[in-house]
């Protein structure tokens, strides 16, 4: 069984540099969340009191402003930190994409570049074999896969990234914003192979800005606001609450 | 209450990911090592013609300073030198690796012990080059490999534990108060001048005695110059072994446990 179960979980970290001078309410508007201090440490409270849960099939996007508390609710999905408070169940692999290239060396060449970002994803022998024979055939790369990295240009860098970020198969994918691709010819195979993926997966979470990808993606969405959950429900409401902000804002 | 991942074969949140993610810091140090020697002639064989020239020109001076025999004296500073330049290099780049590799844990699950097994790897593949020139310098001098020389084995097995328990000690603190590599790499330079490399044991008598009898960092030294060069472990070496590895793996477990809640807004 895949799924996801958020209770009430918060999360806070210190800011470890001097910006105690600072007013709390310019950071507010500068970092977003909400700061409070806790002794002698400034605290970012990144995360508030937050619960959902997570079914297969669920699109879950994550919609609202920088700071608002969406990629931390991602990093604790991803295990990279743990809940303060709370409780938060996971079951089923966890495919983290969060940050793209990890584990590419930019000196090493494309076909070198293949297996360590698979392994550090948790890739196994299997996995990493087809991927050698499957992804240079869908990158596309042609004699480039036997130069460094280095000598790529942005759009070949995009697509090796692309093509081992999307090579897994996993119960559930942590996504911050939508992958995008550089050149145009790529991403109409981009695209095919990204809804592709979202297909053969249990649960989808996705981070974004954008609300064009909440309602073609997505079936649930939570809007988030200082590191709280201020809407959550299907996509329509959503979008109307997400206009209704803008408006006021 | 708390926070419960449930997954079935996941080599990346498995209990012992030192073990199960071997793959990553296998790879990471090997590109390591690649990387510092690509597009020189010679590659990684730089680090043993280094070493050569070192062990060839300093036992040159050195044996008629310190009135040694020029043969005796090539081969324990070799053996000295290899042993050090691994364990400098354990603790100072382990104690950074945190910091050298943030970017990576910030969108992955990084493991501290993966962190120091590509650390400790790579210098274990420099110290695979520096051993042969151990090796050549006992043979041009007279010297020979007997069946004691086995025991380097486990001391370099021993030297791999240490290294990895001394990163996990080292790194996290490291990430939070970022002068801390700077101290250590201070006091590693202090300990080179402290620790008989260069002079010979014996030559430390009375109280001074204490920087060979007393320095956890001879004890590691001799896990491989003592078997190299034929001679005999320190009286009570057992004991300082133990105490040397006891206290560092202590820390570790300590570092980690009281760090790893905290260690991802140090980034």
């Amino acid at each position: 069984m895949v799924r996801i179960v958020a209770q009430n979980i918060s999360y806070s970290y210190p800011v470890l540099e001097h910006i105690r001078s600072l007013k709390n309410q310019m950071m507010r508007t500068l970092i977003g969340g909400s700061i409070r201090k806790d002794g002698r440490k400034t605290m970012v409270q990144a995360l508030d009191d937050v619960s959902f849960s997570l079914e297969p099939g669920d699109r879950f996007g994550l919609l609202g402003r920088n700071g608002s508390g969406k990629t931390t609710m991602l990093r604790l999905l991803a295990g990279l930190v743990s809940p303060d408070t709370g409780s938060l169940e996971i079951e089923g692999r966890v495919l983290s994409l969060i940050t793209r290239g990890t584990g590419i060396n930019e000196e090493m060449t494309g076909a070198a570049n293949l297996e360590l970002p698979l392994r550090i994803l948790g890739a196994s022998d299997a996995e990493v074999a087809e991927a050698r024979r499957r992804i240079p055939e869908f990158i596309e790369l042609g004699p480039f896969l036997d130069l460094p990295v280095r000598t790529y240009s942005e759009g070949m860098k995009a697509r090796l990234s692309f093509g081992i970020s999307t090579f897994l198969r996993r119960d559930i994918i942590l996504l911050d914003e939508w992958i995008a691709t550089g050149d145009q010819d790529f991403v109409a195979k981009a695209n095919a192979r990204m809804a592709e993926m979202v297909a053969d997966t249990g649960i989808l979470v996705v981070a974004t800005h954008s609300t064009e990808l909440i309602s073609t993606v997505c079936n649930k969405v939570a809007i988030m606001d200082g590191g709280r959950i201020r809407y959550l429900g299907d996509v329509e409401g959503a979008l109307a609450a997400y206009a209704q902000d803008a408006q006021l804002d | 209450m708390g926070f419960q991942i449930i997954v079935s074969d996941n080599p990346t949140t498995g209990p012992f990911p030192f073990l199960s993610m071997w793959r990553v810091w296998f790879i990471q140090g090997n590109q390591d090592i690649q990387l510092r020697y690509k597009r020189s002639v010679l590659g990684p064989f730089w680090i043993s013609a280094s070493l050569g020239s070192l062990v060839i020109g300093l036992a040159f001076l050195y044996s008629e300073i310190f009135q040694q025999d020029v043969r005796e004296y090539a081969i324990f500073l070799a053996g000295g030198l290899i042993a050090w330049n691994y364990i400098t290099a354990a603790i100072s780049e382990g104690a950074t690796a945190v910091i050298d590799y943030s970017i990576e844990m910030r969108g992955v699950r990084m493991p501290l012990s993966v962190l120091a097994g590509r650390v400790v790897y790579r210098n274990m593949v420099i110290l695979m080059h520096n051993l042969p020139v151990g090796i050549a310098t006992l043979y041009l001098c007279g010297s020979e490999l007997t069946t004691r020389s086995l025991l380097i084995i486990p001391g370099i097995l021993t030297l791999w534990i240490f290294g990895v328990a001394v990163s996990i000690m080292l790194a996290p603190i490291s990430a939070r108060y970022r002068d801390l590599p700077e101290i250590i790499r201070s006091v590693l330079q202090l300990m080179f001048f402290l620790t008989p490399i260069f002079w010979l044991p014996d030559q430390a008598t009375g109280r001074r005695a204490i920087f060979v009898d007393g320095n956890p960092f001879n004890t590691l030294v001799d896990l491989i110059r003592a078997p190299l060069i034929g001679k005999d472990y320190p009286e009570h070496f057992a004991i300082s072994l133990s105490l040397t590895l006891g206290i560092t793996i202590a820390l570790a477990v300590l570092s980690w446990l009281t760090t790893r809640d905290k260690l991802y807004s140090w980034l």
